[in-house]
């Protein structure tokens, strides 16, 4: 608790000394082309573009937050009187850090700084323009075409995956991908340390912990490389919940990819009463437990099963 | 869907209330029914859960400007039907945008879908701009689950107990500040919490403040530094049990010619857990290194990674690299990229000891002759625990083509596009007792059609089937036919089969019929 406690004081103070130098920055910011040239000028011409645009957070004409040299900040001023002379870089065929950079000019939300920082897309080279479309368009959040179907159109190997017995229902349009794939990103690792299972309790919030009796496989912050994923498929399994593998007899394949107890599976000392029956008929809390360190069902203590031999605790 | 209607409406009524001469309206609204016919295990097909049969308003679209400046949107689906959600927008431009969307849905236990468990998710936003340098914005998700539910396998009864009834109140707000030469910050605040009626255990309480500061460097484009650092903290108010989180994590972005990009990363996190009274550290460093020619972008990175907690001490080695060559859209693109991550168990006294991962992927697009589209993806990974004696293994790959079809005659347009997807895969687990495979082949494809701008048309084929350790097929086919009379009247239907069939358990099949008919009205003032 100290810790944390010095580590809010350094992380307070930060954040103070940091705005103070954000707002010492913005004043004294200036733009010299956003001077010479003005929305207005550029609309005499571009018409069709401010049209495209009305109604959107990138409404020019209105100029309430942006105008057109906002993100085309590279236009030369010789540009008004020899368009063909001193063309205007085209955004789309930019860079791609140098775009995102542009974007969080405005857009410095931990979506964009993802791109800055690590995020898949940006290493494959595709910029803030491969999803998102500036111009003309009507789509929820500027995306080129509705969430699903412009993922997929990329990432069509997941229709497989969508259209397994058991999915999270994307396909259906009750889940998006962004609504796990945004608060994936590293920015959203503040909760847990890392790892998927951050995102996976925003919706499974039962699951968060911390439970007295902890499972390895389920902490995302166990140095046993814990995380939902151990055992679930995100985006879609053949087997129920989304498990990997059977929960079943006669392997028990999900937990036996990592346990094997002696004496314990195929114990012949249970005689048939236990041959064969699930793990978590005994273990029921595999994601955690409140009574048991062993995440055991507190009910088989009624029968007596923790007084002696090898359950004996 | 109450409180979305409500805050639609006063939302709106301030908004109409300002219209003027430029105010234009434009929406459409389509109101039908469906049947459906099913038999067998209703829990096979996740796809028809939501379907429900009656008579619906299927689609209420309503969208006005209300002057050039303030926008409003609201977007309902079947709202009669236990399936409804909808979507609110209200946009003042440059000052304030508020967003709502609903969502029902349930999930299905039983084979004769007698247990169920619904879920209806809330979620709204609103953000102020008072200035260009300063934004504000808050959020509120509420997500209630109730019902009923069945554990798995059946019988066992999990920390979950056999029914549901909780809230998750979700909260967050934030201030962002940013200049133009692109210095910015965040400052944020976030608290959840659950309440569950039917066992107070289960009840928690979590929140975190987070900081994000970016400061390009003096040379804009070319050196980069973005800081971020949070602390939180969660827990469980009954059992008087939570663990603290503090993060901390540095990105440098140097790029000292157009062509050569450096990137290093810090990353540093402290969890105090107090249910196993221990502190796991995180350190990770990180390095890229980038080098484009034309259109090719090569990349090669190391990452170094500890956990440390009062127990043990786990080191990680990540190598990666990737190649590019062409971007989306050009004649051929391509893409290849290669990594492992190995862990070192320092003391050997965690239970999976050592561990070694490795995956590869490469990629394929290109335009082909006669406007045809084609691509194909082949990726392999495997998860090696020696120690232990597990291996799991994964192998896809998949290819799809895509055509555009456009011809004017003497009646007009006619159009089409056809998509077929084809996936493979192969997943192999060896575990350290007995195996699982699984080999899957599925079909997606769907082919859109419009005639002369009156009639449209669709048909669409997901088949899938899964072999060796299982035997299952399952399949959707669905036909689609609308057409547009004169003044913004329309008609539309479609109709579904869906079939599964698991050939090595006994009674676990399915067909469903569905059948959705719609008759509709857009209107425009413009």
């Amino acid at each position: 608790m100290p810790t944390v406690r010095l580590l809010s004081q350094i992380f307070i103070a930060c954040v103070v000394g940091c705005f103070a130098f954000v707002s010492v920055a913005a004043l004294s910011n200036d733009n010299t082309v956003a001077e010479t040239i003005s929305s207005t000028a550029c609309l005499d011409c571009h018409e069709s573009e401010a049209n495209a645009m009305a109604g959107t957070p990138h409404d020019v004409a209105s100029k309430r937050v942006v105008d057109c040299l906002s993100c085309h900040s590279d236009v030369r001023p010789g540009h008004l009187d020899e368009p063909e002379e001193f063309p205007v870089p085209s955004l789309a065929t930019m860079r791609t850090d140098s775009l995102t950079n542009r974007c969080a000019t405005c857009h410095a939300h931990p979506h964009s700084l993802n791109m800055v920082e690590r995020d898949p897309h940006e290493v494959a080279g595709l910029s803030c323009a491969a999803c998102h479309r500036v111009h003309d368009n009507r789509h929820l959040g500027l995306l080129q075409d509705e969430q699903t179907t412009l993922c997929l159109s990329c990432h069509s190997s997941y229709k497989g995956e969508f259209a397994m017995p058991s999915h999270h229902p994307v396909m259906e349009g009750i889940v998006s991908c962004a609504d796990c794939h945004i608060a994936v990103a590293q920015s959203s690792k503040q909760r847990a340390a890392s790892g998927a299972g951050t995102v996976c309790t925003t919706c499974h919030a039962v699951f968060e912990g911390p439970f007295p009796f902890e499972h390895q496989a389920a902490v995302e912050y166990s140095t046993d490389e814990g995380g939902c994923l151990n055992c679930h498929a995100p985006h879609g399994s053949v087997q129920p919940r989304l498990l990997k593998q059977p929960y079943e007899a006669p392997a028990f394949a999900l937990c036996s990819q990592c346990h094997v107890v002696p004496k314990h599976q195929f114990n012949a000392n249970h005689g048939s009463m236990w041959a064969g029956v699930p793990c978590n008929q005994c273990h029921v809390d595999v994601h955690g437990s409140y009574e048991s360190r062993h995440l055991l069902d507190p009910g088989l203590s009624v029968q007596g099963c923790f007084a002696m031999g090898c359950h004996q605790l | 869907m109450r409180r979305l209607i409500l805050l639609a409406s006063v939302l709106a009524l301030p908004a109409t209330a300002t219209a003027d001469s430029t105010t234009v309206w434009d929406g459409r609204v389509r109101m039908g029914g469906i049947l459906k016919d099913e038999n067998g295990d209703r829990t096979t097909t996740q796809e028809t859960f939501n379907i429900h049969e009656g008579y619906s308003l299927s689609s209420l679209y309503l969208n006005g400007r209300f002057n050039p400046l303030t926008h409003l949107r609201l977007d309902l689906t079947d709202i009669n039907l236990d399936d409804r959600r909808g979507t609110f927008d209200f946009r003042k431009t440059g000052i304030l945008a508020a967003r709502a969307r609903y969502d029902e849905s349930r999930y299905l236990f039983d084979p004769a879908g007698a247990v169920s468990a619904s879920r209806k998710d809330l979620w709204s936003t609103v953000s102020v701009t008072p200035s260009r340098w300063i934004w504000f914005s808050g959020d509120y998700g509420l997500q209630k689950r109730e019902g009923d539910r069945i554990g798995f396998p059946e019988g066992v009864q999990s920390i979950l107990g056999s029914a549901y009834d909780s809230q998750l109140h979700r909260y967050r707000a934030e201030v962002q500040a940013r200049s133009n030469n692109g210095v910015g910050g965040t400052v944020s605040y976030e608290q959840v919490r659950l309440n569950d009626d039917l066992d107070p255990r289960n009840e928690r309480d979590g929140h975190v403040y987070a900081a994000i500061v970016r400061v390009p460097g003096l040379v804009y484009d070319r050196l980069t530094h973005v800081v971020r650092g949070s602390i939180g903290r969660s827990e469980l108010p009954e059992m008087e049990l939570g663990y603290d989180v503090a993060t901390i994590q540095y990105t440098g972005v140097i790029a000292p010619w157009r062509s050569i990009r450096g990137k290093y990363r810090f990353y540093g996190s402290r969890v105090e857990d107090e249910s196993t009274d221990n502190r796991t550290d995180r350190y990770v460093h990180d390095g890229d290194i980038e080098a484009r020619y034309r259109d090719a972008l090569l990349s090669v990175g190391y990452g170094w990674e500890a956990w440390d907690d009062d127990r043990s001490v786990t080191t990680y080695d990540n190598l990666r690299a990737s190649l590019g060559v062409g971007r989306s859209g050009d004649a051929v693109s391509g893409r290849f990229s290669w990594s492992t991550r190995n862990k070192d168990d320092e003391e050997d006294v965690t239970l999976l000891r050592d561990t070694e991962y490795a995956r590869w992927d490469g990629r394929v697009d290109g335009r082909l002759p006669f406007g045809l589209l084609a691509g194909a993806r082949v990726a392999d990974r495997t998860r090696k625990m020696s120690d232990i004696g597990a291996e799991a293994s994964g192998f896809t790959t998949s290819a799809y083509g895509a055509y555009d079809y456009e011809h004017f005659g003497d009646a007009g347009l006619i159009s089409g596009r056809l998509r077929v997807d084809y996936i493979y895969a192969d997943d192999d687990f060896d575990n350290r007792i007995g195996a699982y495979h699984v080999i899957s082949h599925t079909v997606v494809s769907r082919l859109d059609a419009d005639f002369h701008e009156k009639i449209s048309a669709a048909v669409a084929v997901t088949y899938l089937s899964l072999g060796e350790d299982i035997d299952i097929d399952k399949s959707l086919l669905s036909f689609e036919l609308g057409y547009r009379f004169p003044k913004g009247f329309s008609a539309d239907a479609r109709y579904n089969v869906y079939n599964y069939d698991d050939y090595l358990v006994t009674d676990r099949f399915y067909t469903a019929n569905v059948v959705w008919f719609n008759v509709g009205y857009a209107f425009s003032t413009e």
